[in-house]
């Protein structure tokens, strides 16, 4: 946890939940796990705000509870979660992809459901009003609820969802040990834990979903196309939930002539809550597409993206290290019709691709235009998947020249790449060119001697030790001592250079939590400057008679809008460089659940 | 007599065979050697004559291993060597066995156990009989290499062609590697295809050795470069993130790897591909904070924060105010006829600094005298030799001014001025303005009254206003009358064509301090003016002699002026900063203004956010309503803390009406 956190966190709450919130979660940042007397002190608020204010914070899953014994008494300890309210800043990101994906009715059930943090279903549709429409409405309200679920965009939650984690593993541990007659030695201390969280890793693999069931089948009318088919687990296999434009959440089962449709119905009293680790990976999804789309071209881009739709029914969470594997074929029949695929790649002069006619002579393809034959295409998309699996990078991998080839994406390289590529750009922009220069010849090159460097880097050597300070000194090199004789002397000693990944993506996330949190005050700030006026526009005469404000008023409020969006688009850039760097690391996920 | 003869000529002969035979044999000759190619001589003869040849430096005792050799010395090299003594020969021997490497005098000292002094005296003598040169390597540039002064030293000493003068020639660098990539990127994609990419079977990348080819046969570079040379720039692209390397499909020994031994990798000949670097901007670059050389100390309380940023202050605000403070003092200076302006007729009297003496002038009647040492009225100063504008109108006679209770002026204060003329007197008339009293402005209260004309409320004005009147005058002396030395020329206007040390020193000081030290403009007496005849008088003043000794006798009043002015513009630039910042600092906070600071705009940080900006995260190819704001929801009653939020187990729909956005419905379902 760095100053820099803090500070932004504590803004963040306090943009979205006021200044008492604030207070109880800087106190329990700062101070950790504390129970509710301990915060009263620490906080000097009374009772009541407090526990209206932990109330608050567990709703929307920030906080968590569990009860500890201190002394021979009980006592509920509170603590936050960072990355929870980290996560405030992507609310509209997530709100924009679920739109893109589930269409403006997913987006009004997700948007209620995170606006009031964990809640029902029944209550979503009394927030919505369901009751009040049409029965088309209802049961499209039941099909997308039903989609959100089975997709995991949300999540069921029990109240043992609530209790911290660590607290929760430390309980069942004891029960565990409670089991036994007599204390546990090392390695039954070592079973008990190991099977802990083998368990827990069950449940997180499990493909069950839980708060949606299955009902009676339903004849059906016979408009509907039978281009779904049941998966093994029960839910829609692969793209034809995405590309069927069948979103109404039934099943077919093509049962001979008959035609049987089951209905996936939620429970109306299950409590659910957005779930942001899914989320997460659309949205390092969609980084991986930019990466091929910078580097090559949209053709290439809207490939990787096909393949990462494919792939992400199976992708819970950004932990994944590999995805699963896709054929060409898949890939072929899964990309948009849209994607621009014309004059996104040459093969006149590749001798695979080459054709010749009876002569021997060469043919070359004249056909122009907007629209492409399908073997033309075909032999784009092969020719391109050639170009995306032999990039350096790594991260589309071949595994088998089976068919038309499979495919997987390592999203370990994938993370590795994104993240260098982000702190490059980091360094570029804040020291120059040379200093990125060098900190890619010491990640190439491992630890290196000064002289070494400046060499390979082609600098001066003094010009080139200036510039390693200077890196050093912001976190994103350092040195190894490599002592020349036994008594480590200073004086007679290497220093090399290396790059310590750990140390970097720590000074890299300080700079952007910093920079988040500059852009939260100077927002503040263009608020308050303008509160009069903004105090104005919410009055009552005002909001019947908007002609009450005058020209300037109205010109100094577009302005501001203009501000708000300016400084919110570069927050939400900063935030992108967050993800990149530490969230989706399938290590970093590994520890974050934990917390 | 003949025998002996015939055995000199004889040694002689053979002396010839041995050297000739040693100068074929340049690794050197052993005795086995000679006695199988001198087989007409017994090896006694042979040596001998080896000895010989030895002692004249015609042959040169080598040993290898065990094994001792003879190597001939070539004729140059004898002639070379003839006039060394034995030190320097050793000495030389080392330098020239060092080759294009060179030699340090450490070395030197090492291998021939030699005294530094003795190596110092072998190397200086060597070097005047310019045999050997020094250099300095790269890699050590505070070592003094030696070597032979034919020999051009390596590449590992100069440093190759990057290295212009032993120092790393960056711009060259630059450029060449500029057009590697340009040359690579052309190669890169197709012509035909402005967003394609070549296939992953293509093999027509350029290679090191095709760079290098594109570099030499166009003369990019006159020095010349080889293909390692060509390799390290590509290196250093690649690091630079705008090529890659790109395996060639076959790992072909080019030859540069295959002269080492047998396990040796060959050398991987790699082919370059340019990378379109066209979204290099990072998200730091929207914000000023990216490049904010106080970005650590920034925070939300202290002097810097981002409330308070304002990065365009520096290039765009500080330094134009500062300028215009300082035009604007200058300005004023100029305004009020401050000796800055015009030092060459303004002159300060020198009694405004007690302690300093005036300068003696040459041409000066009483100069170098001891007397001006002594706090004395300085001396008038000469009336303008023409004046050409006509003269403002003669002010009302003032009051007679209070006797100063001054006790520091070494002399009594002025007299009475005369009343003043009512009409303007002619330019031409030619009277010097008396001399002020000697007291530091202000400090006289006497003076307010006097100087003000009985109007203290406007000093300024009216000597701003003589001034301009006085500019037309172009810089020339203005001319004086005798009423123009009255106590309220202030409101005169005759400050313009009166004394010149009253008009340019105490106006000058008046405008800036605010305050009335009318004693500068007081008039001089008439007594004063007898008492220097040399110095008054047209007729005197218009001979450029004593013009010249005029300005000559000002010069020490103009330091002084010009000292004084400084100060002023020193304190009137620091106060215009302080006004000028204070002010910003006012308008940072208005929002109003904030239009004019486009510095610290957003508008100025962001302007490469495009609408489609949110493309690249959400992958939504339009804005989103929900990412403009960024939490995706209206402001809850949380925030306000009105009402209490839900228990984490309530069913949250009982509470949560009144938290639900308006826009947030699902009426358009009934459509369905």
């Amino acid at each position: 946890m760095y100053t820099q956190q803090v500070g932004l966190c504590k803004q963040i709450v306090r943009e979205h939940y006021g200044p008492i919130v604030e207070t109880v979660v800087a106190v329990l940042l700062r101070e950790g796990r504390l129970h509710l007397g301990q915060l009263a002190r620490r906080t000097k608020l009374t009772g009541p705000n407090i526990r209206r204010a932990l109330a608050v914070l567990i709703q929307h899953g920030i906080a968590t509870h569990a009860m500890s014994k201190d002394g021979s008494r009980m006592f509920t300890y509170y603590s936050v979660s960072l990355k929870s309210i980290l996560r405030l800043q992507r609310a509209g990101l997530y709100l924009a992809l679920v739109e893109e994906r589930m269409g403006s009715e997913g987006l009004a059930i997700f948007r209620t459901i995170m606006v009031n943090g964990l809640t029902t279903i029944g209550s979503v549709r009394e927030a919505l009003s369901v009751a009040e429409m049409g029965n088309a409405a209802k049961i499209k309200f039941n099909s997308v609820v039903a989609k959100l679920v089975r997709d995991r965009y949300i999540i069921a939650v029990n109240p043992q969802d609530t209790i911290t984690k660590v607290d929760r593993i430390m309980q069942e541990e004891a029960v565990e040990v409670e089991k036994l007659t007599i204390p546990p030695t090392a390695k039954e201390l070592l079973a008990i834990r190991r099977k802990i969280i083998e368990r827990e890793e069950e449940e997180y693999q499990s493909s069950n979903v839980v708060g949606i069931k299955r009902r009676a089948s339903v004849d059906i009318s016979a408009d509907h196309s039978s281009k779904l088919h049941m998966g093994a687990d029960g839910r829609a296999n692969g793209f034809n939930s995405y590309d069927s434009g069948d979103q109404n959440g039934y099943s077919h089962l093509n049962n001979g002539h008959q035609q049987q449709q089951q209905v996936d119905a939620v429970d109306d009293k299950q409590f659910f809550r957005a779930y942001y680790d899914r989320l997460d990976v659309f949205l390092r999804n969609q980084q991986i597409v930019n990466y091929f789309t910078d580097k090559y071209n949209a053709g290439a881009g809207a490939l990787v993206k096909s393949i990462l739709r494919v792939t992400e029914q199976h992708t819970r969470t950004c932990r994944v290290k590999l995805s699963e594997t896709v054929s060409a074929t898949q890939v072929f029949q899964h990309i948009s019709a849209e994607a621009p695929l014309i004059d996104s790649i040459d093969t006149s002069k590749d001798m695979f691709h080459q054709k010749f006619d009876a002569n021997g002579n060469p043919i070359v393809d004249t056909s122009s235009g907007t629209e492409l034959s399908r073997e033309k295409r075909s032999e784009i998309i092969f020719a391109l998947l050639e170009v995306i699996h032999t990039d350096s990078s790594g991260i589309v991998i071949k595994v088998d020249e089976r068919g038309t080839g499979q495919y997987r994406v390592n999203f370990e390289r994938a993370a590795i790449t994104l993240r260098d590529r982000c702190v490059d750009a980091l360094v570029h922009e804040k020291f120059g060119s040379v200093h990125a220069r060098l900190l890619r010849v010491l990640r190439d090159k491992q630890k290196l001697d000064e002289k070494v460097v400046a060499q390979a880097t082609m600098l001066p050597i003094d010009s080139c030790r200036t510039r390693l300070h200077d890196l050093a000194l912001a976190g994103m090199i350092d040195t190894v001592e490599i002592p020349r004789s036994a008594d480590r002397n200073p004086s007679r000693m290497f220093y090399l250079w290396y790059v310590n990944a750990d140390k970097q993506m720590r000074s890299a996330m300080r700079f952007v939590y910093q920079g988040m949190s500059n852009i939260i005050e100077r927002n503040t700030k263009e608020v308050s400057a303008r509160a009069l006026l903004i105090a104005k526009t919410k009055r009552e005469d005002v909001i019947l008679d908007p002609g009450l404000l005058t020209d300037g008023e109205r010109k100094e409020l577009q302005n501001l809008a203009r501000i708000k969006q300016r400084l919110t688009v570069a927050n939400v850039r900063l935030d992108s460089m967050l993800l990149v760097i530490y969230d989706i690391d399938p290590l970093s996920a590994d520890h974050q659940l934990l917390q | 007599m003949a025998d002996a003869l015939d055995r000199e000529e004889q040694a002689a002969l053979m002396d010839r065979e041995i050297y000739e035979l040693a100068l074929q044999q340049p690794d050197g000759l052993d005795a086995d050697f000679l006695k199988v190619a001198l087989p007409n001589y017994p090896l006694e003869v042979a040596v001998n004559g080896v000895n010989r040849l030895l002692k004249a430096g015609r042959l040169e005792l080598m040993q290898v291993g065990t094994r001792i050799l003879y190597r001939g010395v070539h004729a140059g090299e004898f002639e070379r060597m003839a006039g060394l003594t034995g030190d320097e020969r050793l000495v030389y021997k080392h330098i020239e066995n060092s080759g294009n490497e060179g030699i340090w005098v450490r070395t030197l000292k090492q291998k021939t156990n030699l005294l530094q002094g003795v190596i110092t005296r072998c190397l200086k003598g060597l070097e005047q009989k310019a045999l050997i040169k020094s250099i300095k390597s790269v890699k050590h540039p505070t070592r003094k290499l030696y070597m032979m002064i034919d020999i051009s030293p390596s590449s590992d000493i100069t440093g190759g062609p990057w290295y212009t003068d032993q120092e790393m020639d960056t711009d060259f660098i630059e450029q060449l590697a500029s057009q590697c990539y340009k040359f690579i990127y052309l190669q890169s994609y197709p012509r035909a295809m402005p967003r394609g990419v070549y296939s992953a079977n293509h093999m027509a990348y350029p290679k090191s050795s095709v760079v290098h080819r594109h570099i030499s046969t166009n003369g990019i570079s006159t020095v010349a470069l080889s293909v390692e040379h060509i390799e390290e720039l590509l290196t250093m692209l690649v690091y630079d993130g705008k090529i890659e390397r790109i395996a060639p499909a076959f790992e072909v020994d080019m030859g540069r790897g295959g002269g080492q031994s047998l396990g040796t990798k060959p050398k991987t000949d790699w082919m370059y591909r340019a990378l379109r670097v066209s979204n290099m901007d990072s998200p730091f670059t929207d914000i000023p904070c990216g490049r904010c050389p106080v970005y650590d100390q920034c925070g939300d309380t202290g002097a810097i924060t981002p409330a308070k940023c304002d990065p365009g202050f520096a290039n765009h605000m500080r330094a134009p105010r500062v300028l215009l403070a300082l035009t604007a003092v200058l300005a004023l200076a100029n305004a009020a006829n401050l000796p800055v302006v015009q030092p060459d007729w303004v002159v300060i009297p020198t009694k405004l600094w007690p302690g300093r003496p005036p300068k003696p002038s040459p041409d000066a009647p009483d100069g170098g005298d001891k007397e001006k040492v002594t706090p004395k009225p300085p001396k008038p100063s000469p009336p303008p030799a023409e004046v050409t504008t006509p003269p403002p109108p003669p002010p009302p006679p003032p009051p007679p001014p209070p006797p100063s209770p001054s006790p520091t002026p070494p002399t009594p204060p002025p007299p009475p001025p005369p009343t003043p003329p009512p009409q303007p007197v002619p330019s031409d008339n030619p009277i010097a303005p008396p001399q002020p009293p000697p007291l530091v402005p202000n400090s006289s209260p006497t003076s307010t009254p006097i100087g003000n004309g009985g109007n203290p409320a406007k000093p300024s004005s009216n000597a701003i206003d003589n001034n301009i009147n006085s500019n037309p005058n172009g810089g020339s002396p203005p001319a004086s009358t005798p009423s123009d030395a009255g106590p309220n020329n202030d409101n005169n206007n005759n400050n313009a064509d009166g004394d010149t040390e009253n008009t340019g020193s105490a106006t000058g000081v008046n405008n800036i301090s605010g305050t009335n030290s009318v004693t500068d403009k007081l008039p001089k007496p008439t007594s004063s003016l007898q008492s220097k005849p040399g110095n008054s008088g047209s007729n005197a003043l218009d001979e450029p002699s004593s013009n010249k000794s005029q300005s000559s006798k000002l010069s020490s009043g103009a330091i002084g002026g010009i000292v004084v002015g400084l100060i002023l513009i020193l304190a009137a630039a620091v106060l215009a900063f302080l006004w000028s910042r204070n002010k910003r600092n006012r308008r940072l906070y208005n929002a109003n203004d904030f239009e004019e600071f486009k510095g610290f705009s957003p508008d100025s940080h962001t302007n490469l956010i495009a609408a489609t900006t949110i493309a690249g995260y959400g992958g939504n190819n339009r804005q989103s309503d929900y990412v403009r704001d960024s939490r995706g929801y209206p402001s809850s009653d949380m925030s306000e803390y009105n009402e209490p939020a839900a228990p984490p187990n309530a069913r949250v729909a009982n509470g949560s009406s009144g938290r639900i956005h308006s826009d947030i419905s699902f009426r358009h379902l009934d459509e369905y």
